[in-house]
């Protein structure tokens, strides 16, 4: 309970003040009808980009979950940093002479691009870890692999692609203008994604059973080709943000570096400062709640609903709510980085919360009990038992997120505090490529390192104990 | 002070499709084991005895301590699951030493307190392994270790052989009782073996539906079971209608007003463990007469199953089922089987009204 006390105590002032502001315009919104067609078309973009993911997807999904461990832990690392790469920073990348995109395609591409490679590693972990006693059963019985397929794991997959199928779709819709309609809209597929979850964990899952299969050579030639396509997606922008901040007129050069870090500008600097304290802080807190919340959480959709929520309102959203709390507390600089803190807090705690609640899940509740019927109390057992067993993945959600927030460029530029975001903004619409490109991939380098630093603290195949 | 160690007095528990309705009670430094087919309440009665749950009604007393109201940690009730839940973050010897209950030990004191235990329990004293390292058995001795260092006033067991192979199993049953015995500790265990129940234990509890059906010793629930529930759970058992009498008893005409027949109904049956059968093992050797009993002279034989140093044979007379153990392999398709009259129960409407 002291997590989502804790979770309640942040979220419902910003809640309350995101509503209190902005009900009024809900009538005028349904009455506009170019508005309505507007989020209708953004609407129908999103399921569009959210389908066309999952189903681009879905080749890489059966791959992922039958290639060898080896390499399954390095494309796991690289997809799932598309978590932490900001669709801000990809759109920069992708908006150049080459490729000439409008935006309306532009868009398309960032998303898919942020989205193919989760999908891939979210589903494929799925898969490959329904129990296979079944296939090996079914294989004794003459069932052709095709056959058992369609029949059995394609249906067991239905639950976990609805699941992402919603996650991507929360991470790709764009804000309507209203943002009650907005709220609304991410509520409603927060509700589809918390609701698959009872029947993922229905499935025979067990926590090693990954399948390596070697295929005829035509079909290794086709998984690598498609797999190098999927890794280019998120590896390509990134080296090409990087390229860009060194290349200047056509010269390699570090100079968009030095200037950057030139004696006297010190913004730059500042808005690291900013962004790893914003990041440290609000991860710690943040990590807390969601160990709190994964360990108590009750096996139902709701609660995961009521732990989620914050994470498909969104930081802008939030961070509007929490400006209305400015009367009270002033627009101290003080202020605005503890307003962002609490916003990262609420976007942070759900991810972490997706991220430990299998492990805890995990964890036999036996443990627990028996730790109290030895004359432990509840809190004691929590601190020696899970939290113990859970330390390796609570430091891989703490990095991870930290790594989310440094790459997070929404709720403190609500705020209006100085921030990498609004730096590579301003360099970027001053036509300073490099420098707005420096900026990217010194913020990205960052979290990619802390995003490693966490994925390393995972453990295959030992969460169950 | 009370002479029982744990009494459960009028607990009623409401969960899902099962009523529980218990009132027992338990000597101090007995072993009891409660068992009862899947669904019968046996490891929800070691939950509220624990105190992970709490009864709708009646009250739980701990060496005459009223405990319902206590939280887990204060009751004295340590638990062993069947998973043994050893604290995989931990040693061996450091899951022993996280349950000693006084944590002002010097490091000496503590590690004599775990080796002692250790030895107790049959496991190595300077053993280091991580728990990853043990096998079932071990572990289960780690578990029994770190329960008994808790100082419990209870020890409560849920299935904590069914991991274990046969082997294990009978092993295990018999250190069990010893260190039971050694350490005094008054024990509730909770199994699904009737074997295990039987061999181990003081007293047996058999759970039905969440109610009691039968509280009694081991040779007294085997042998006068309450009911025929209570007689099939409990081991193999031939169960034939009431006037099979008339068809198969053998009595001298002297003594055959001795014999009352008086039936209740179709619901009056006659009860007799295959055990209890005489059979004709040997051909060529004449059918051992005893008087009175039921015989029944030539049965189809159905099945026959080798058991290791007997036969368990399933055979047909007339349209009834009987089954009887034979030390040698039948030489024929039939056999002649008979039972004596004071081995045989009666039962009407499936409880017992005559042994």
């Amino acid at each position: 309970m002291t997590g989502y006390l804790l979770l309640l105590v942040i979220f419902l002032p910003a809640l309350a003040f995101v509503i209190l502001n902005n009900y009024q315009t809900v009538p005028a919104f349904f009455n506009n009808p170019e508005a309505l067609r507007q989020t209708g078309f953004s609407l129908l973009t999103s399921l569009a980009i959210s389908a066309a993911a999952l189903v681009l997807a879905f080749p890489g999904v059966i791959i992922y979950a039958k290639c060898p461990n080896r390499v399954r832990g390095f494309l796991r690392v690289s997809f799932s940093f598309a978590f932490c790469f900001p669709a801000v920073l990809m759109n920069m990348s992708l908006e150049n002479e080459y490729l000439n995109l409008s935006p309306f395609f532009r868009n398309i591409a960032v998303n898919l691009a942020l989205n193919i490679p989760l999908v891939i590693v979210m589903v494929g972990e799925y898969l490959r870890r329904l129990d296979i006693r079944q296939k090996l059963c079914s294989r004794t019985i003459g069932v052709s692999e095709s056959r058992f397929f369609m029949k059995l794991t394609l249906p067991k997959l239905v639950p976990a692609f609805f699941g992402v199928f919603a996650l991507v779709l929360l991470r790709c819709m764009a804000p309507t203008d209203n943002i009650i309609v907005s709220m609304l809209l991410s509520v409603l597929f927060l509700i589809i994604l918390t609701s698959t979850d009872k029947k993922r964990r229905q499935a025979e899952l067990s926590p090693a059973c990954s399948e390596t299969r070697k295929g005829n050579a035509f079909t290794a030639i086709l998984s690598f080709i498609y797999m190098l396509a999927a890794q280019c997606l998120i590896i390509v922008p990134l080296l090409f943000m990087i390229l860009r901040s060194v290349l200047i007129n056509g010269k390699i050069s570090i100079e968009a570096y030095s200037l950057l870090f030139a004696p006297g500008n010190d913004k730059l600097l500042m808005c690291l400062v900013f962004c790893f304290a914003i990041a440290l802080a609000s991860s710690v807190i943040a990590s807390f709640i969601a160990v709190r919340i994964s360990v108590g959480i009750a096996n139902t959709g709701c609660s995961l609903f009521l732990a989620m929520i914050p994470f498909a309102i969104g930081p802008v959203a939030l961070a509007s709510g929490f400006t209305g709390l400015y009367p009270w507390f002033g627009q101290t600089l003080t202020v605005k980085l503890i307003f962002t803190v609490l916003c990262h807090i609420l976007i942070l705690s759900p991810i972490q919360v997706m991220i430990l609640l299998p492990v805890a899940r995990a964890l036999s509740p036996n443990l627990r009990k028996t730790s109290v019927s030895l004359g432990k109390t509840s809190s004691h057992s929590f601190m020696h038992i899970d939290l113990k067993l859970m330390e390796t993945d609570i430091l891989c959600a703490l990095f991870t997120s930290i790594a989310i927030s440094i790459a997070s460029y929404g709720a403190a530029e609500t705020f209006g505090l100085y921030t990498a975001y609004s730096q590579c903004l301003m360099f970027w619409q001053q036509g300073k490529v490099a420098g707005a490109s420096a900026i990217g991939s010194i913020t990205l380098i960052l979290s990619f390192i802390f995003f490693v630093m966490g994925i390393g603290h995972t453990r295959e195949g030992k969460r169950n104990v | 002070m009370s002479d029982y160690a744990l009494v459960c007095n009028q607990i009623k528990k409401t969960k899902g499709k099962l009523n529980l309705d218990l009132d027992f009670s338990v000597n101090k430094g007995e072993l009891v084991s409660i068992i009862g087919p899947s669904g019968s309440g046996k490891s929800t009665v070691l939950s509220l005895i624990c105190g992970f749950e709490s009864p709708d009604s009646g009250t739980i007393t701990i060496n005459g301590v009223d405990v319902t109201a206590l939280n887990a940690e204060k009751r004295g009730a340590a638990i062993i699951f069947s998973d043994y839940s050893v604290f995989p973050n931990m040693t061996l010897e450091q899951n022993v030493a996280y349950a000693l209950k006084n944590h002002k030990l010097s490091k000496e004191e503590t590690e004599a307190e775990v080796r002692k235990l250790l030895e107790l329990v049959n496991l190595r004293k300077d053993d280091k392994r991580k728990v990853k390292e043990l096998s079932c058995q071990e572990k289960y001795k780690v578990a029994l270790a770190r329960a008994i260092a808790s100082e419990p006033q209870i020890l409560l067991l849920d299935e904590v052989f069914s991991a274990l192979d046969t082997r294990e199993r009978d092993a295990l049953r018999i250190e069990i009782r010893d260190i039971q015995k050694k350490t005094g500790i008054t024990t509730v265990f909770v199994t699904d073996s009737q074997v295990e129940a039987l061999s181990v234990s003081d007293k047996v509890i058999l759970l039905n539906n969440g109610k009691i059906e039968q509280m009694a010793a081991p040779d007294d629930i085997y042998r006068r079971p309450v009911s025929e529930f209570c007689a099939k759970f409990m081991g193999e058992c031939n169960i034939l209608p009431y006037d099979v009498i008339l068809k198969t008893l053998r009595v001298p005409e002297t003594e055959r007003s001795k014999v009352i027949y008086q039936c209740y109904g179709p619901e009056h049956r006659l009860l007799f463990r295959p055990e209890d059968m005489v059979v004709n093992d040997m051909p060529g050797l004449p059918f051992p007469e005893f008087y009175p009993h039921l015989r029944f002279e030539n049965a189809k034989i159905i099945r026959s199953e080798y058991l290791g140093k007997e036969y368990l044979v399933t055979a047909m007379y007339e349209d009834m089922i009987i089954k009887v153990y034979t030390v040698y392999k039948p030489a024929s398709d039939y056999i002649t089987a008979g039972i004596r009259m004071s081995k045989i129960l009666e039962f009407n409407d499936g409880r017992l009204i005559r042994h």
